[in-house]
């Protein structure tokens, strides 16, 4: 079976089955959890209407952020981790070993399954704290071009996110989770704001930088910005794509020559 | 025969842990049993046959092509792993079913290998059930079908009747020496004899990660007759039991056990020993409540063999 064909049943097989899963419904659950934080503040600011902080406020300076430098990364985490790791503890690593199908197939298939997967989850949130804030201005929407932008970009930190805890996952286990979680608020989180090049050593540095420029008096993802000294769109999208293909192919070649031993080998 | 499977000072390790050592082995065609205690070291040589493992020294090849990363060889190989493993959101349909589209099956053909699988097995009524609420035989004979779905040339079995209800035992039993008659190559990897002796009279004993002995099975019971075996019985009249056969010659010790009522026997000549108890018991209508071998087992021949 050529990998081509391989990817789209691994594709296919898997999709369906995160569908159902006990994850996804957890993460569709904590996605959640901004909406419903914007739902209460707009139910505030429309009964009344002079209060400090509005449902806009809190989206722009708030619940960008938890997507941006907490679910998607957290998210990538816990999908991209597991793409080798489920198979090994759950003992099926067998079944797709076994069978005539190149192993990067197997990784192919299983991360843009979940990549998909984590996109819907992530963007359906996105989407609903959108419309909440703008549900007493439905035909003059703010913010409108940026939120697709946003979509766009959060999507995009989703897939360089999952492909760099895939790689990880291939290569270490439970570790590997540890790791991960140090990298998104440890590294991340401090090397971001270091200036000149060495911020350019994160992942988050080259999604600021296409997030959607606004000017400084505008609050829209002004806290995102802060102390970034962006690099160019065309640069951070080409930056990007090396890093997902050199991630996925590196996780593939661990994947195809590493011996992962189940635990009643003998 | 041409022989299909061939090992060479097979070892493998885990970190310190020997998993199997020096194993060189010529396998053709038939019904092969792997027959060893646990941790002898028979699944990591299955494991290493069908690619899951790479040995640390030594060479394997299957069709004259070696196995590791060879996924194309794949096609030719159905293995039934010992370990509990499924999609637990899934059903067994559709497990089988993804099985066989991996093995490159259009839907149609898939479908149809899919449904002759789970036939064969007696899940055809459960097949949309999920897998989570199969029984353990249940799901060991999913196991089974997912080995066969693309009908291999070479099926690696590990504990393959383990939590199989009697009726299907004979039912696969059967199933696996029809696959040999379609002159297919099958190993069998037990660690209960019997389990083996009705598949196969060929069998290579392993243990502690080494071939101790193969050939015919009938050189493996001749070893268990003549090991010194250790027989209690449980009667209110244990000590009238063990004067009645204390002068037999075949028995080497025996020892009492006043807190249950029950004597040990050492001998060696189990049959004679059962033949006289049954007289005894008959003769004497002698109340036993229960007859039991401690070390009737693989282990227990291991360890003589090994002069433990």
């Amino acid at each position: 079976m050529n990998l081509q064909e391989a990817f789209k049943e691994i594709f296919v097989f898997f999709f369906k089955q995160e569908l159902k899963s006990k994850r996804t419904r957890i993460f569709f659950l904590i996605s959640f959890l901004p909406v419903l934080i914007l739902v209460i503040t707009k139910i505030v600011e429309l009964t009344n209407p002079h209060t400090d902080v509005t449902a806009a406020q809190v989206f722009s300076r708030a619940m960008l952020i938890v997507y941006i430098q907490f679910l998607i990364p957290i998210l990538a985490l816990f999908f991209g981790s597991s793409i080798i790791n489920e198979e090994v503890d759950n003992k099926t690593l067998v079944f797709l070993t076994t069978s005539p199908i190149p192993k990067s197939s197997i990784v192919l298939g299983k991360f843009v399954a979940y990549v998909l997967l984590g996109g819907i989850i992530v963007n359906i949130g996105l989407f609903l704290c959108f419309l909440t804030v703008n549900i007493d201005q439905l035909g003059e929407m703010v913010y409108v071009k940026e939120f697709f932008s946003f979509l766009g970009v959060g999507f995009l930190a989703l897939v360089a996110y999952m492909a760099l805890f895939t790689l990880l996952g291939a290569i270490m286990k439970k570790a590997g989770v540890v790791l991960g979680l140090l990298f998104i608020f440890g590294w991340e989180n401090l090397v971001q704001y270091f200036p000149g090049v060495t911020q350019k050593f994160t992942v988050i540095h080259w999604i600021k930088s296409m997030l959607p420029y606004v000017s400084e008096g505008n609050s829209f993802l002004r806290i995102l910005m802060f102390r970034l000294e962006p690099s160019s769109n065309a640069e951070s999208l080409v930056v990007l794509t090396i890093f997902v293909i050199a991630a996925l192919a590196a996780a593939s070649f661990v994947f195809k020559n590493k011996e992962y031993i189940l635990s009643d080998s003998v | 025969m041409k022989a299909v499977i061939n090992a060479e000072n097979l070892s493998k390790w885990y970190g310190n842990v020997l998993g199997i050592s020096e194993i060189s082995l010529e396998i053709t065609p038939g019904i092969k049993g792997l027959l060893g205690p646990n941790g002898a070291g028979k699944s990591t040589f299955l494991k290493i046959l069908c690619g899951q493992l790479k040995p640390n020294i030594g060479t394997i090849t299957i069709f004259g092509e070696t196995v590791f990363s060879n996924q194309a060889l794949f096609s030719r190989i159905g293995f039934c792993p010992e370990h509990e493993c499924y999609y637990r959101g899934n059903t067994g349909w559709q497990q089988v079913m993804f099985m066989a589209k991996l093995h490159g099956f259009n839907i149609k053909e898939a479908a149809e290998k899919t449904e002759a699988a789970i036939d064969k097995v007696g899940l055809l009524e459960s097949k949309d059930k999920l897998i989570r609420e199969y029984s353990l035989g249940m799901r060991q004979r999913l196991k089974f079908a997912t080995a066969i779905v693309h009908e291999p040339e070479i099926l690696l079995l590990d504990e393959p009747l383990r939590g199989i209800d009697p009726l299907w035992r004979v039912k696969i039993v059967q199933l696996i020496k029809e696959y040999a008659k379609a002159d297919k190559t099958i190993i069998v990897a037990s660690h209960i004899l019997p389990e083996i002796e009705i598949m196969t009279d060929d069998i290579i004993l392993i243990h502690q990660g080494k071939v101790f002995a193969q050939g015919d099975i009938h050189y493996i019971r001749d070893l268990m007759d003549k090991h010194p075996h250790m027989i209690s019985v449980e009667s209110p009249q244990n000590r009238e039991l063990a004067a009645m056969m204390i002068d037999k010659e075949y028995i080497t010790t025996f020892q009492f056990h006043p807190e249950n009522n029950k004597v040990t026997f050492n001998t060696n000549e189990r049959d004679r020993f059962f033949d006289l108890l049954n007289r005894l018991i008959v003769e004497h209508d002698l109340e036993i409540e229960e007859i039991f071998s401690p070390d009737d087992n693989l282990q227990a021949v291991f360890d003589y063999l090994v002069g433990k």
